[in-house]
């Protein structure tokens, strides 16, 4: 199946995905495998190719679920870009098929096709975007309930 | 010549002192001088609206000095702060990608120099730059990730103590370490504090009370010193 890099509005980048596929590495990871921890220093993207993926913050010493990603999705991009620690883990939630692309892999991809950079940067504006709605919705209910 | 604000004026980027690693303008030599030749450089007094949330995008903001509360408005139209820009940082850049309405509102919270690019420049600039390309994905990444922990303190948090804490605790970051403690300058009224963790500025005034009876931070107008940061932590359960 072709990777469908998704954000915001669903829809896709077909240069991004070329760029992904000629880069990735296919790894299976079995039901409750973990794909990468909260805290650990991103070493690249994650792009989910079939199955489904729970994204979860450390809370009180247990998971707390946020979301669950599915094939299309691209996952651990900001860390990428920031160098932060990555903010929350991700899990298999079913046995699932992800492209691995190395951080210097991709930036060196990058480095070579400034057109394909625009389209990351609209992925990125993509999940600013979302974030924002989703902490407008948070603090609605939070505020309401004050 | 006395400079409005008493603000050092940079006019030119290509000879800025303020950049440093890590902001959207530290830039090597040719995308530097293009930057100067695209921005519009302005002062702002404080309180000043450099955008509004639902606006069409007229382009991007760098905050080459002083600071700018980005907010937002919940359904019910109270507001909320996500994120007190600091020096160095690029605004509007997602709306301006997208071409899409902006998501928050921009204030100056003091005096502070802007440069301002038109969209169409900073898209085409971005067209010629990867390393400008690299920097914009830096400025976007670091506002994700501030949002999600503004959802994640939102959601997660215990208790409004917690999450007052914990803001104290992201402002030591870049705190002044002194023999006393962690020194703050706080710039923001209680009503803003309270915008930024979603609570009423009757709690924030009764909290910071409770916080300095029990000596876990030392008030000086706007002065804040956090003596001891371990109690804090203490107080922050993830």
């Amino acid at each position: 199946m072709p990777c469908m890099l998704l954000y915001c509005g669903g829809m896709y980048s077909q240069s991004m995905d070329a760029l992904l596929q000629s880069l990735k590495v296919i790894r299976q990871y079995e039901a409750g495998a973990s794909i990468f921890r909260e805290g650990e220093i991103p070493v690249g993207v994650f792009f989910v190719k079939d199955g489904t993926v729970g994204l979860s913050y450390a809370m009180h010493e247990r998971s707390s679920p946020q979301r669950v990603a599915g094939p299309g999705e691209i996952l651990g991009l900001s860390a990428i870009a920031t160098g932060n620690r990555h903010e929350c883990s991700a899990t298999a939630t079913a046995a699932c098929e992800i492209g691995f692309v190395d951080r210097a892999d991709l930036l060196r991809a990058l480095e070579e096709r400034p057109a394909t950079w625009l389209e990351v940067l609209h992925f990125l504006s993509g999940e600013v975007t979302a974030a924002y709605d989703e902490l407008r919705r948070q603090s609605g209910r939070r505020l309401k309930s004050v | 010549m006395p400079s409005p604000y008493n603000i050092q004026l940079q006019d030119h980027c290509t000879r800025c002192v303020l950049h440093r690693e890590g902001q959207f303008c530290h830039f090597s030599e040719e995308p530097m001088a293009t930057l100067d030749q695209l921005k519009f450089t302005s002062v702002y007094p404080k309180g000043s609206l450099l955008f509004v949330e639902g606006e069409q995008p007229r382009g991007v903001f760098i905050l080459c000095s002083g600071r700018a509360k980005l907010t937002t408005s919940s359904s019910d139209g109270k507001t909320l702060i996500v994120k007190i820009a600091e020096p160095g940082e690029l605004l509007g850049a997602s709306a301006s990608l997208l071409g899409d309405a902006y998501e928050v509102s921009a204030e100056t919270v003091e005096p502070s120099q802007i440069n301002f690019i038109k969209r169409d420049d900073f898209l085409r600039f971005l067209a010629t730059s990867p390393e400008a390309c690299m920097h914009t994905a830096q400025q976007l990444s670091s506002k994700y990730q501030s949002a999600q922990r503004g959802i994640r303190s939102l959601g997660l948090a215990q208790t409004t103590s917690e999450k007052l804490a914990r803001l104290l605790l992201d402002w030591c970051r870049t705190g002044e370490e002194t023999p006393q403690g962690t020194r703050l300058r706080v710039l923001l009224t209680h009503e803003e504090i309270a915008q930024m963790i979603g609570t009423t500025r009757e709690t924030v005034t009764r909290l910071l009370s409770d916080f300095r009876r029990r000596k876990i931070l030392e008030v000086k107008g706007s002065s804040f010193l956090v003596p001891h940061i371990a109690e804090l932590q203490a107080m922050v359960t993830f």
